[in-house]
């Protein structure tokens, strides 16, 4: 019972760590093949603290960079997306100015901008495997010893 | 032996100081929802409505420095019921900055009184009302009942102190408290004593460093004053000079 619950557990940080990440490559995808592009507008940038690494007594403070924009597909419909980007490329966009997008046509919510980094960072997603990877593991191995056991001898 | 002054006891009492760090941010939290909650009726009570014209309209770019996010803002005139023109600057979301053109006509309430205050209709503060004093209460509410109980065994140990019954106690233990001071763990000494009528009882010291209580063994000898009423209620008085001596039983006598 424990097994399987901690299996659950495992499954389940696996897939919070790896369906956003398949998610990506899957639109990726989708953007080279299909996808439409428009020039957009800047509507605003922020950036917020997202804390703090130390290595080797030296502190690093992280910042995530965000832009939210607007753009228009061929029906007229306006869209407004957000982003996470580079601090580079945060950098060079300006507010009221230009971003070009790219978007799919079925859907144009999805979108994506030069430079956008994706929303869960590489360090939540090792955190979560390595969480999943253990849960799944530790569990497993209980459900095997339990089914070794309840089996009948031959 | 005399009796620690209320300060003495106040200095050691670690949960009077955490009541006491609460209360006053409570107490500011509470202070800033009622005097938003006070501007607001009297927007509600008092608010003239009038049209504004918005003079300019502009934007404050964020960038690496100053300024984390964008912000959208216009500024507009409005003349108040003396005939004087108030101009106002306000951020505003960037859908309505982009209707609101320079020239256009704005809805704004403001006080007769204080014409400098005024404000774009649709806003209203009792959101921010409702948080700060929820917050405050809750402060409050955590910081208020730690003082009281702090204050209430420090009554109860000053009386001790005072009207208490002396008795010798055996030093059951030195171990470290649920407490720490700066970061520096503090330790206390159990003891148990005999009172009156023969009946056993067990008590703890205040706080104290590891120094001060490191003087003290399991099995020494030091003083103790309990309640005559209350013969479980006692405070520890410690001796100067802790000498270890047998467990054995203790008699009690008054103090002087």
């Amino acid at each position: 019972m424990i097994g399987s619950l901690f299996a659950l557990i495992g499954l389940a940080s696996l897939t919070a760590a790896w369906f956003p990440a398949w998610n990506e490559y899957r639109h990726g995808k989708q953007f080279a093949a299909k996808g439409g592009v428009a020039l957009g507008l800047v509507l605003t940038k922020s950036r917020a603290s997202a804390g703090s690494v130390t290595v080797l007594g030296f502190t690093k403070q992280l910042e995530n960079y965000f832009v939210r924009y607007r753009f228009t597909v061929p029906t007229g419909r306006q869209i407004v997306g957000d982003a996470r980007v580079t601090p580079e490329q945060w950098a060079i966009l300006e507010e009221r100015g230009p971003i070009k997008v790219r978007y799919l046509p079925d859907d144009p919510e999805t979108s994506h901008v030069s430079g956008q980094e994706s929303r869960r960072s590489r360090l939540e997603t090792l955190i979560f495997t390595l969480l999943g990877a253990g849960f799944t593991g530790l569990g497993g191995l209980m459900v095997l010893i339990v089914l070794k056991k309840d089996r009948p001898p031959t | 032996m005399s009796a620690p002054s209320f300060w003495q006891l106040a200095k050691n009492s670690v949960v009077l100081w955490v009541g006491l760090m609460f209360v006053p941010i409570g107490v500011v939290f509470i202070a800033i929802g009622i005097t938003m909650g006070l501007e607001e009726l009297a927007f509600a009570k008092h608010g003239k409505m009038a049209e504004a014209i918005v003079v300019d309209r502009s934007l404050q770019k964020a960038d690496f420095d100053k300024n984390p996010s964008t912000r959208y803002l216009i500024r507009y005139r409005l003349m108040t019921e003396a005939g004087e023109a108030v101009e106002r600057t306000r951020e505003v979301p960037v859908e309505e900055w982009e209707r609101l053109e320079p020239g256009s006509a704005l809805r704004v309430r403001f006080l007769a009184e204080a014409s400098d205050q005024a404000r774009v209709t649709e806003e209203s503060s009792w959101p921010a009302v409702a948080a700060f004093s929820a917050l405050g209460l809750i402060v409050v509410g955590v910081g208020a009942p730690l003082i009281a109980f702090a204050v209430r065994d420090m009554l109860r140990q000053s009386r001790v102190w005072r009207t208490g019954t002396t008795v010798s106690a055996i030093v059951t233990a030195i171990a470290p408290s649920s407490t720490r001071i700066n970061g520096v763990q503090q330790w206390e000494v159990r003891y148990a004593y005999t009172d009156s009528n023969g009946r056993k009882h067990e008590g703890r010291s205040n706080c104290m460093p590891q120094d001060e209580a490191k003087q003290w063994h399991r099995g020494d000898r030091g003083q103790a004053r309990f309640d005559p009423r209350i013969a479980a209620s006692s405070v520890w008085l410690g001796n100067p000079t802790p000498a270890r001596q047998e467990l054995s039983a203790n008699e009690p006598h008054h103090p002087g």
